[in-house]
């Protein structure tokens, strides 16, 4: 096989599919589809299937030109690339505006982001303008032709062709200038034309021309223009002019097909009378033109009656599990055989972590999938928690007389029992000691035992328990929430069961009462009070994002949150941990600890490692809370924006929640992605150690080789970043939303200003995370001798 | 009292982890061959083309005592270069951030599937060959290279005050409301 056909197959193998664009291109489409169902449903003359099928089509012809050999071929031969460039100007995205998708893709957004987000930029007027300027049909034209020209220079087109970003600005620029040239030839509702319907033919025949002197002047140069199609290995056995010139031809005839066939059809059109008049009265539609612009008002309502809220106990399969008492402690019971397998083996197995399902199962695959659980589905974890088993057999057997002391029935203790877990986590590197962490699990339940022995309600849970504490802050970001199904009928309630309990189920031991719940703090999701609830009141369904870090008001067992100073410690533990617990997985600070360990001629690095928990957990945290307190006085000058200093500072550490999951979702994420495989081995070495090499010698030998971190799929970093940058935004919109409510008639600008000192914190714990990931990982390991 | 004990217990049991970390990385092979079992670890994790630290750890196998002073070679061979090719070659020496490691830095030239072939030389013993295979994923980008993901925040800010202004705008056309 010679040199030429390795290039040739490896170039049409070469399917590059990215899952960034391809996320947002099926994004997207579910919005679109979503949308054009109730658009359809309400006006099925003017959303046809076929304007669906367009759109689909559009978003895949994008997709396949980005994503197919096309791409790669285009380094080697200029009429694959000129094949693409006609793709992306001239078949995908008029076949998405013939999908009509304005009013589709606001139907297809959740009511609340179309309502608050949409709505105010719809109703501008700076808008309104900029988008028909943008659309205007001489703005069109001249967009397209400059993008056309310009990219086609021989300095701007080397650039694409050697930088895959410049390739990617000039691929972004082709599809919107396409967009706007595109608009007024399709003029998808509820758009009204600005030309008349003839003055398209015009603008479509100019455009063929100046493609026709465009594509002479290929398919005629006599040299090759692109001085890398001379260097590259020639393709098919086409020399480099001989390209130009293909290049040239497909240009001028298929790209001028993608202009005269639109003039035929407009011609036809007119011919025929079937003009917009027309085609309004063909579907019954009003004669008068459609607006000029979308306004949410024209949204056609829904003819399907309201649905009743989702709620995840009316899920098929997952529902009926999760409502049922002995559902759930079916769940327990299969968690508490996943714990007793991570204690034997972490007893019994090897004592190399990556070798041991004790190194493996906790710390790559249940905190990996936990932080992605929690996001998503609440405080779902804390339901399937093995540890409460124990509180439920104290109950049965045991009087459980006391109610927890007084002075403890805070986060203090929990507080202190998670700093103490993140500096046996670092100093005793419990993620790479087997029987460490077996311990850990015994002692966990243990603990969970005699608390729950002895204790009234679930206090293990609410005061004591450093993973139960993570989940709750965690989940602080999630939709789903247990709460009442209506306000009403726990208005007219007088038994409460849901928190005082009934003959047969005890109410929340945790002590929410929930009409007066609010978010997922201190909510395990036990469902005691759905067992409870005589009237079937008790749904697990979303509310509005972040409403948890939002609301300010008194919430039951909880009482303001921002005037907590145990819940201010734990939440800045938990913000502070996540950014101190990846930090501690990096080469420069592995390497600084042991060259400071060497120099204080210590035995080992505990002490440095302590050293620097204390730092990032209690002194760094204590620091800036202390100058945001001093400078609140300042941010509060001038009209409105009184709010005790107290409370400022608890909603500044409430409102970096969400940058503190974003770190935990990286750093596990990270585990979890180039290790997930390494369970294989694993589990293999496991069955082969309890069944010996008799039944299961047939398997072979563990592939070893798969125990630990694959190289990272090179879109990770980027995922990282975005997951962060996510975290930031949503920080940064919640505080401004509280100065926004606490000052309601500060101008925007002043605003700003109050927001100052609380963004330049979110911004630096933003570049300690992005200084984070960009590190190289050491991740080393502990070898028990 | 039941509790104290166990907290004591779990404080004895606890003990004694501290004083067996070891610097060693991601464990590649274990090999048993001529007396001796090598253990062969590599840093960083994931495996990125750039350096790469080898570390190996070496016992006897009777008793298992672990042997301080040895030799360490490693060399670098990719698939597709000839038979007859020299590889990379690297020595190592004694790690300082562990007890018993020996520790060889090689380079990866490029992202890809690489074989190390690390050899130990234990005075008394015969030489022991390790083959190990690795994936080198691609070298971390430059930081500017990631600047455009970095700085979005800066447009949904921005879109996060627009939205802002223009429902103050709104508020202050809008009709006041009836007390």
């Amino acid at each position: 096989m010679s040199w030429m056909d390795v290039l040739r197959d490896s170039a049409l193998e070469s399917w590059d599919v990215q899952p960034g664009p391809l996320l947002v291109a099926l994004l997207v489409t579910v919005v679109y589809l979503r949308g054009f169902r109730t658009a359809r449903r309400s006006s099925p003359g003017r959303f046809p299937r076929r304007r669906a099928w367009c759109f689909v089509a559009g978003v895949a012809v994008i997709l396949c030109s980005i994503f197919s050999p096309l791409d790669e071929l285009g380094g080697y031969l200029l009429s694959a690339h000129m094949i693409q460039h006609l793709l992306l100007l001239g078949v995908g995205p008029p076949l998405i505006l013939l999908g009509a998708p304005a009013m589709p893709m606001l139907l297809g957004l959740p009511a609340l982001v179309r309502r608050e987000w949409i709505g105010p930029f719809l109703g501008s007027r700076v808008v309104q303008r900029t988008f028909h300027v943008l659309v205007h049909p001489v703005m069109g034209w001249t967009s397209l032709v400059l993008a056309t020209w310009a990219w086609h220079v021989s300095f701007f087109y080397e650039l694409a062709l050697v930088d895959p970003f410049w390739h990617e600005v000039e691929h972004g620029f082709f599809i919107t200038t396409a967009f706007m040239f595109w608009f007024p030839v399709i003029q998808p509702w509820p758009s009204r034309p600005v030309w008349p319907r003839s003055a398209m033919i015009p603008y479509l025949l100019l455009a063929d021309l100046q493609n026709t002197v465009f594509s002479a002047f290929f398919a005629f140069a006599p040299r090759v223009i692109y001085p890398t199609y001379e260097q590259v290995t020639p393709v098919f056995g086409m020399d480099p002019l001989e390209d130009q010139a293909l290049a040239g031809a497909i240009m001028w005839v298929p790209g001028s097909l993608i202009f005269i066939a639109p003039i035929a059809w407009i011609i036809r059109e007119l011919i025929a009378g079937r003009g917009a008049a027309a085609q309004r009265a063909r579907y019954g539609l009003a004669p008068a033109s459609p607006p000029r612009t979308i306004s949410l008002a024209q949204l056609p309502a829904s003819r399907t009656p309201a649905r009743r809220g989702f709620d995840l106990m009316r899920v098929p399969l997952l529902g009926p599990l999760i409502r049922s008492r002995r559902g759930r402690h079916l769940l327990r019971f299969a968690m508490l055989g996943l714990a007793l397998v991570v204690v034997l083996d972490g007893f019994l197995g090897p004592r190399t972590a990556s070798m041991n399902l004790a190194g493996v199962l906790p710390w790559t695959h249940w905190r990996g999938i936990a932080v992605i659980l929690l996001l998503v589905g609440g405080n779902l974890l804390c339901m399937a928690c093995p540890f409460t088993l124990p509180r439920t057999l104290a109950g049965r057997w045991l009087p459980r007389r006391f109610t927890f002391p007084r002075w403890l029935r805070n986060k203090w203790l929990a507080v202190l029992l998670l700093v103490c877990w993140l500096w046996m986590y670092e100093v005793l590197a419990l993620w790479d000691s087997p029987s460490a962490t077996a311990i850990v699990v015994v002692g966990y339940f243990v603990a969970a035992f005699l608390v729950d022995a002895f204790f009234r309600g679930a206090a293990f849970c609410k005061y004591v328990c450093p993973i139960g504490q993570f989940h709750f802050v965690q989940s602080m970001v999630s939709p789903l929430q247990v709460g009442a199904r209506d306000a009403a009928t726990c208005a007219s309630c007088t038994t409460r069961e849901c928190i005082r309990g009934s003959d047969r189920v005890e109410g929340c031991g945790t002590g929410l009462f929930i009409p007066k719940k609010v978010g997922n703090l201190d909510c395990t999701f036990c469902l005691d009070c759905a067992d409870a609830c005589p009237k079937d009141n008790v749904v697990i369904a979303p509310g509005r994002p972040v409403d948890d870090l939002l609301f300010s008001g008194w919430r039951s067992s909880l009482g303001r949150l921002a005037t907590r100073w145990d819940v201010v410690a734990l939440l800045t533990v938990l913000v502070f941990g996540a950014f101190a617990n990846a930090m501690g997985m990096t080469a420069p600070v592995i390497e600084w600890q042991d060259r400071l360990t060497e120099r204080l001629q210590l035995p080992d690095h505990a002490l440095v490692a302590s050293g620097l928990l204390l730092v990032e957990l209690v002194l760094l945290p204590a620091l800036v809370l202390w100058l945001l307190w001093l400078v609140v006085p300042l941010v509060q000058r001038g009209p409105g924006l009184r709010h005790p200093r107290r409370v400022w500072v608890g909603r500044t550490v409430l409102s970096l929640v969400p940058l503190g999951v974003a770190m935990w979702i990286v750093h596990y994420q990270f585990h979890f992605l180039t290790s997930w495989a390494s369970i294989i081995p694993v589990a293999h070495r496991a069955l082969l150690d309890v069944g010996g090499a008799g039944w299961f010698g047939w398997l072979g030998d563990p592939a070893w080789s798969r125990a630990c971190c694959a190289p990272p799929p090179d879109w990770l970093l980027v995922f990282e970043i975005l997951v962060l940058d996510l975290g930031f935004v949503v920080a940064w919109a919640v505080f401004f939303s509280f100065a926004r409510s606490a000052g309601p008639d500060r101008s925007t600008g002043r605003l700003l200003l109050s927001v100052l000192p609380v963004t330049v914190l979110q911004l630096g714990l933003l570049a300690w995370g992005f200084w984070i990931i960009l590190q190289p990982m050491q991740m080393r390991g502990t070898l028990l001798l | 009292m039941i509790r104290l004990r166990h907290i004591l217990l779990l404080a004895c049991l606890l003990a004694p982890v501290r004083g067996l970390l070891a610097d060693t990385g991601q464990l590649r092979e274990v090999v048993r061959a001529n007396g001796l079992n090598v253990v062969v670890f590599t840093a960083p994790t994931p495996l990125r083309a750039g350096e790469v630290e080898v570390v190996t750890l070496v016992t006897e196998e009777q008793g298992g005592r672990p042997v301080v002073a040895y030799e360490l070679d490693v060399e670098v061979r990719s698939p597709d270069w000839p038979a007859e090719d020299p590889g990379l070659l690297s020595s190592g020496m004694p790690d300082p951030g562990t007890r018993y490691a020996h520790k060889a830095v090689v380079v990866l030239p490029e992202p890809g599937s690489w074989r190390l072939v690390v050899e130990v030389r234990v005075p008394g013993f015969e030489a022991v060959e390790v083959p190990v295979e690795v994936v080198a994923g691609r070298p971390h980008p430059l930081w500017w290279q990631l600047l455009p993901w970095m700085l979005l925040p800066v447009p949904c800010v921005g879109l996060v005050v627009a939205r802002d202004g223009l429902l103050r705008r709104s508020r202050r056309g809008a009709p006041p409301r009836a007390s």
